[in-house]
């Protein structure tokens, strides 16, 4: 209790030390906000990913030439697999932009850069609804576009906007990405062509195709890459148009009933596909089903099930194997190094930023070393009046929790102060000074996301006193070793 | 008879001074019983304070050993040392020692707290600091309880930390000059409530002085010269 009480007293004599709780609360401030900021980016990037994709999304890789066909047969199998709630399919492409009409401004743009490389992917809008959100980035408030004018029938032409010209012709439409919209300064109505190749029937030479196709509106996830480099067409178009009709669909996107647990999900989907022995089952050598890779070899470039031990136990065969197989990722998996590197920047700034935590518990083991020394009379009148070694240790260890106790309270309540009101604070920066801190026109978000995570804080707030703890119990220790009577006389 | 209460018995103290061995008591034997008043006389440099501070279990001897009621200081913990110093032993400073960021009555209470722990506190807090009161009002200090040791004179200071020195009703309280700082007058009246103390609770008193006329007022005088005990004062 004395330790206590006489800690406060020292505290409260010295002025000095409230520039350790200045410290503190510095560091505490600055992570808090800076993390709540970064945890913000996090969240609205994932809400933004999140957006673009499905919850798993089932891709058929075949062999080199083949595509999958026959859409309704792997939709049978997934719709009876437990788990799954919905199923769409897809067909992705690539292909080369141009808008016919602006050709200067198009070499212009491809010399600049690959920007006139889009994806376009085809989809039946009835399917799409309730498995994935196209529907939602149809109808969400566009910052650079020009929305669709009808989101229930996003593709139909856009009657008004198109030149007379076009009117009467079976022009199909395109839904473009609001970020290549704006880029590309596109108009709801303009007529542009997409370009791309694919192999012939041999499988031996590309062909090329250039259609042209009417923009019906924009789109917009939130995404700015997707955005940028996206544009939809009804599934049937893009087949017929660009791709010669050699596939109808090239992954399915699937909503599970219950998306926080995918894993299960996931394994169901791998197994009913494999067993249903569609196109894309794992390897597969006539004689034995799902070979796994490891008992695949290469020989003259033929694919052989040779591995000793054999799948399931039997020997392997020697004969030839498909190597084709399902892909099944969730979207997390898809888009992973884009989240995982948003939340290694995170975890880096808060390792940087811990950086002014450890300076200001540092700075706090120097006042606290001259604290002891300050009062090594004090130790020794301590000493003279029974206080133990710990008491003693138990003063100085007081004041520098004390200090740290005040900076993080502090830095805490400056902390959530400041996440609580950072668009205000924001807006007031800016149209004060002229400071810009925020440009929704570089990130994907209208306003500067910040969202607070308590174990984060928590964890903050634990590191620091772990922290402050080891370096005031340096001096803390150092004043319980000083010997009393050399204590008593020092001057 | 009276029971010896401290004992020193062939008490060296030296000290390293660079490469030279410094001794500054060289075989003391000296004792103080219960209750009694004794007074340690001796020029400056005489070992009277290194005596007084291996009394107080502040410090441990080179050589030869301490008894306090019989028990061998040296066989005690430092915690252990600490937790009897804090029972047993009052110290009174020439230089009063107390702690400037408390004031008077804190200052007085503070050999209790360290005692007492934080169960003991919130049991006993409030009669430590009645004790404490009482003790400051019954030595003309009751108006200055709440001032700080620099808002109080020289011989205010002394009597606070006597005060201090006899809240825990210890069994002996040891002296360092503790007129050494005052005016005659004022040091008379400082022995005065030693002594007063003395006669009321029986209390021990080690008085370290090198004021003849504080020693003539002690029953019993011991002169230390050079690290030596030159005279016990058992006769007297």
């Amino acid at each position: 209790m004395y330790a206590a009480r006489l800690a406060l007293r020292y505290l409260f004599a010295r002025k000095i030390h409230l520039v350790g709780i200045a410290g503190i609360f510095l560091g505490v401030t600055a992570l808090v906000v800076v993390l709540s900021v970064m945890n913000g980016f996090i969240q609205e990037t994932r809400r933004a990913v999140r957006g673009t994709l499905a919850d798993v999304i089932v891709t058929p890789i075949l062999e080199r030439g083949a595509a999958p066909v026959g859409y309704e047969a792997y939709a049978a199998v997934l719709a009876a697999t437990p788990g799954v709630a919905g199923t769409a399919p897809r067909l992705v492409w690539y292909a080369l932009l141009t808008t016919g009409d602006v050709r200067g401004d198009l070499v212009a743009r491809a010399s600049g850069g690959p920007l006139n490389a889009v994806q376009v992917v085809g989809l039946d809008v009835g399917e799409e609804q309730g498995v994935t959100r196209f529907d939602e980035s149809l109808r969400a408030p566009s910052l650079v576009g020009d929305p669709v004018e009808d989101p229930d029938d996003p593709f139909a032409p856009p009657l008004p906007y198109l030149p007379p010209d076009e009117r009467d012709l079976p022009r199909p439409t395109v839904i473009v990405g609001e970020q290549l919209f704006d880029l590309w300064r596109l108009r709801k109505g303009q007529v542009i062509d997409l370009a791309t190749g694919v192999l012939d029937a041999g499988g031996r030479e590309v062909v090329t195709h250039n259609r042209r196709f009417a923009v019906a509106g924009t789109f917009r996830t939130g995404e700015y890459e997707y955005d940028l480099r996206t544009i939809y067409l009804r599934r049937e178009d893009l087949a017929r148009e660009l791709l010669d009709a050699t596939q109808d669909f090239s992954e399915i996107v699937v909503r599970l009933s219950d998306p926080s647990r995918p894993a299960d999900a996931v394994a169901a989907i791998e197994a009913r596909l494999a067993a249903a022995g569609l196109p894309g089952a794992r390897a597969d050598c006539g004689r034995h089903r799902s070979i796994p890779p490891a008992e695949i070899v290469e020989e003259g470039g033929v694919a052989r099930h040779a591995a000793p031990g054999g799948n399931g136990g039997s020997p392997s065969c020697g004969r030839e194997v498909t190597r084709e197989f399902f892909l099944v990722e969730t979207w997390q998996e898809r888009k992973g190094v884009l989240l995982a590197a948003i939340d290694n920047e995170k975890r880096i700034m808060a390792v940087i930023l811990f950086f002014i935590v450890v300076v200001a518990t540092f700075l706090l083991f120097a006042l606290l070393y001259t604290t002891v020394q300050e009062k090594t009379r004090d130790i020794g009148i301590l000493a003279a009046l029974g206080a133990t070694r710990r008491g003693i240790q138990g003063v100085f260890l007081g004041v520098g929790i004390t200090i740290t106790a005040i900076g993080e309270a502090l830095g805490l309540a400056a902390g959530l102060a400041i996440t609580g009101n950072l668009q205000a604070i924001e807006q007031f920066l800016r149209e004060k000074f002229g400071l810009v801190i925020f440009r929704p026109d570089v990130y994907i978000f209208d306003h500067l996301p910040c969202e607070v995570d308590p174990i984060g804080v928590a964890v903050i707030l634990a590191a620091t006193f772990a922290c402050s703890l080891m370096f005031t119990s340096i001096p803390a220790w150092m004043a319980s070793r000083k010997e009393p009577v050399r204590a008593l006389r020092y001057e | 008879m009276v029971a010896t209460l401290l004992q020193a018995s062939a008490v060296e103290r030296r000290y390293r001074m660079g490469s030279r061995d410094l001794p500054v008591l060289r075989g003391v034997d000296f004792s103080v019983g219960e209750g009694e008043v004794v007074a340690l006389v001796g020029a400056s440099g005489a070992g009277k304070s290194t005596l007084l501070h291996l009394l107080g279990l502040l410090d441990a001897p080179t050589s030869g050993s301490v008894l306090l009621r019989g028990a061998d200081a040296a066989s005690l913990s430092p915690e252990r040392r600490a937790r009897t110093r804090n029972r047993e032993i009052g110290f009174v400073f020439q230089f009063y020692h107390l702690i400037p960021e408390l004031h008077a009555l804190d200052n007085v209470c503070l050999p209790r707290w360290i005692g007492l722990g934080w169960g003991g506190w919130i049991r006993e807090g409030r009669r430590v600091r009645a004790e404490a009161r009482g003790l400051l009002e019954k030595i003309g200090l009751g108006d200055r309880l709440h001032h700080r040791p620099s808002q109080l004179s020289g011989g205010e200071r002394q009597r606070v930390a006597i005060a201090r020195a006899l809240v825990g009703d210890p069994a002996v309280v040891l002296c360092d000059e503790p007129t050494g700082n005052l005016d005659s007058r004022t040091g008379e009246q400082i022995l005065d409530l030693l002594l007063a103390r003395n006669a009321e609770r029986g209390t021990a008193f080690v008085i370290a002085t090198h004021n003849p006329e504080i020693a003539r007022r002690c029953p019993r005088t011991v002169h230390l010269a050079d690290g030596l005990v030159v005279d016990s004062g058992e006769a007297s």
